[in-house]
């Protein structure tokens, strides 16, 4: 049971280094970065 | 020997506003009402926070994900699911316990003395999954989904219930900046209702948002039994006292399942246990 914890662990951890690299070529920092820099109206509960 | 650590609790709640007041260092932004715009945007903040609160440093990553789901094309935010990914790999809900700064605000609140504290709400098994229905349909497939004559969704769980953007971005963008003040209206006053629920109930029963709505939780939940930091029971030595769970404030058999989706690994049952049976896998002893 260890041992198989210890795989999902690093399956796991492998899996969200991929997605943040795929991320990254897609240009998602970008966009994250755009959303977060404008006043979010929704989030303030006016939009 | 059971008085031999009464420190962590204390230390709990100054990484936890410490970690707060450093991710929403942006100061200048409290007095001019605008919100920070510098590259650390890049990056999602562990926890809820929100992006548009004044002092926020980094973006919040319930919001990003909604943001990506809520335009013409669908596409699926690999960057921000990579980096729940790997901080939930390794730390699983900890991060709820130490990092989220809403989190902590619930946890000063339920210090607030009073005469009838609350375990558990009527039909808590029920609510409880109520989490994992924001993080389905608010924050997926309503946004991605429902969309207006334009092919634009909306962030529904930001807009219709998250309390943090009210708190956070709400209320100190619209005390600071005049040209807010004239655009509030019913929506304004609806999460401005969730929001003080939701802090009232604090006081009664502890973390009521992150039992109950918070999809980041239910999310981070799901890597509780296979994070880097996790506990598991010395079965050797555990005495099946159920001190655990009575120190527990989310009520968890931690002797039954030292990795529930609920644990937020604040670390009081460890403290609590007579015989010391619950281990980290940081610390064995």
């Amino acid at each position: 049971m260890r041992g198989k914890t210890k795989y999902l662990t690093l399956f796991a951890l492998a899996l969200g280094v991929l997605l943040i690299i795929g991320g990254i070529f897609l240009g998602d920092p970008a966009a994250v970065w755009e959303k977060a820099t404008k006043i979010c109206l929704e989030c303030m509960g006016i939009g | 020997m059971a008085e031999k650590k009464k420190k962590p609790k204390k230390l709990r709640l100054l990484i936890q506003g410490g970690f707060a007041a450093l991710s929403n260092g942006y100061l200048l932004g409290f007095g001019k009402g605008k919100i920070y715009t510098g590259p650390l945007k890049v990056l999602c903040h562990p926890g809820m926070n929100c992006y548009s609160c004044p002092g926020a440093l980094g973006a919040c990553p319930i919001g990003a994900l909604q943001a990506f789901a809520t335009g013409r094309e669908y596409r699926v935010a690999l960057y921000v699911f990579g980096l729940l990914t790997v901080l939930g790999t390794l730390l699983g809900r900890l991060i709820c316990g130490f990092f989220c700064p809403f989190g902590w605000i619930q946890d000063l609140l339920h210090k607030i003395p009073f005469p009838k504290k609350l375990r558990r709400l009527p039909g808590e098994k029920a609510l409880r999954l109520l989490r994992y229905g924001m993080l389905i349909f608010f924050v997926f497939l309503f946004p991605a989904l429902l969309h207006d004559a334009f092919g634009f969704g909306d962030p529904w769980f930001c807009k219709y219930l998250c309390p943090v953007g009210t708190l956070e971005a709400g209320i100190p963008l619209v005390l600071a900046n005049g040209h807010f003040q004239g655009a509030i209206g019913g929506l304004f006053f609806w999460k401005l209702a969730v929001l003080l629920v939701i802090l009232f109930l604090s006081v009664l029963l502890y973390r009521p948002f992150c039992r109950y709505l918070c999809p980041l939780g239910a999310l981070y939940g799901f890597f509780n039994r296979f994070a880097v930091y996790r506990f598991s029971i010395d079965t050797a030595s555990c005495l099946q006292c159920g001190a655990c769970q009575r120190a527990c404030k989310l009520d968890i058999p931690v002797w039954q399942k030292p990795n529930s989706v609920d644990c937020i690994r604040c670390g009081e049952c460890r403290h609590a246990c007579p015989v010391g049976a619950i281990k980290t896998t940081l610390r064995k002893k």
